[in-house]
């Protein structure tokens, strides 16, 4: 932890490419008979609920799969808030686990 | 804000026990263990979802994720309660960390931090450039009335009798020093005695307090600090959470998402 938190520093890089942005990570808060009907390679779409998120995947049949676990998505929130588009592919199912790999469209 | 409990009956929702990075598997099941979102934290103050920004369980998560133990982390970034005073008199609103860090160290190797420095030669020290690892200079700004606060605290005759067994009576004592308002006062008393009873109100905290619904929109947090401070202080113990520790995340991360907190603050949705 800083201990220096009293000091104004300058503001953060503001220069992360949100077209280029790749993240993978696991669906958090799984809706059970929404993510039994997912296959290995399902698009998802990415949508933000509201200004801070959540992010939930949502399917073609337009039901919502989960949402993502908010220690990844900060980033992927400001680029949606900047008007980018993302989807979420599916690329592994272990167990409950639901891994999603989310990239720019 | 935290409004008035209308029932003494009412509970408020809280984790079941003191959850810890250890006592769960992984961190997505935290889920399993926080309240339902709707449940209230406190008066008037929803738990909200763990996956949206700003939300008390938000808050919650990212203290678990962390991996801060829920203990107290050393602050102090000095030696002596002296020295601790003059490096906090040198930060503060405005003040980039590093300009602030350099003016102390300069302070503190040019052995100026003492009662019988003048003050020109503390004005002098702090009005020459500093340079940095990345060959920039940089000037300290304020320098003349700085080294005034500096000055008046080294000639203070009662700095052999701070009152350092209690850290609210400390703060008060601060509160006397040319130069120190209650943020900086709560900010010496956290680094100085590992106070948990104290809540260093900064703009990133006191915009996390609004999201969060901890504040209102209309604080006045320089008539209200202390009734402000009770709020949070408030808040971080139905969280479960050590108030220093919280606060340091919550500076972290409202720091690095300025741009995306002042557009939630701006919005309908941030309350």
């Amino acid at each position: 932890m800083s201990s220096h938190k009293d000091y104004s520093s300058p503001p953060p890089s503001q220069s992360t490419d949100c077209n280029k942005l790749t993240i993978n990570t696991q669906i958090a808060t799984p809706v059970p008979l929404v993510v039994a009907k997912l296959i290995v390679g399902d698009i998802l779409d990415v949508t933000l609920v509201s200004s801070r998120g959540p992010v939930q995947l949502v399917t073609k049949a337009d039901e919502v799969a989960g949402a993502l676990l908010p220690i990844e998505i900060t980033t992927l929130i400001q680029c949606m808030s900047d008007g980018h588009e993302y989807k979420a592919r599916v690329i592994e199912i272990k167990g409950g686990n639901y891994q999603v790999q989310i990239k720019h469209v | 804000m935290i409004g008035s409990p209308s029932l003494n009956s009412i509970t408020y929702c809280r984790l079941p026990f003191s959850v810890t990075l250890q006592s769960i598997p992984t961190l997505r099941h935290l889920e399993t263990f926080l309240p339902n979102e709707d449940c209230e934290l406190l008066p008037g103050i929803k738990w909200g979802h763990y996956c949206q920004l700003y939300t008390p369980a938000f808050w919650k998560f990212m203290y678990l994720s962390s991996g801060i133990p829920n203990e107290q982390t050393y602050h102090r970034l000095s030696s002596t309660v002296i020295e601790e005073v003059v490096a906090c008199l040198l930060g503060g609103f405005g003040m980039p960390a590093e300009l602030g860090i350099a003016a102390f160290k300069r302070l503190q190797d040019e052995n100026l931090i003492d009662p019988g420095t003048p003050f020109s030669k503390i004005k002098r020290a702090l009005s020459k450039p500093f340079m940095f690892f990345d060959g920039s200079h940089k000037r300290y700004r304020f320098y003349n009335q700085k080294s005034k606060y500096v000055f008046n605290f080294l000639q203070r005759d009662d700095l052999n009798s701070i009152p350092m067994d209690d850290d609210l009576k400390f703060r008060n004592w601060l509160l006397t020093i040319d130069g120190i308002g209650p943020k900086t006062a709560s900010w010496v008393t956290r680094n100085w005695l590992q106070s948990e009873n104290v809540a260093i109100l900064d703009i990133h905290v006191l915009r996390a307090g609004i999201i969060a619904g901890i504040f209102d929109v209309d604080h006045d947090v320089s008539s209200k600090y202390f009734e402000l401070e009770i709020n949070y202080l408030s808040f971080c113990k139905a969280l479960d959470v050590l108030p220093s520790n919280m606060d340091a995340i919550i500076w972290n991360y409202m720091k690095k998402t300025n741009k995306l907190a002042l557009k939630v603050l701006s919005s309908q949705d941030s309350i």
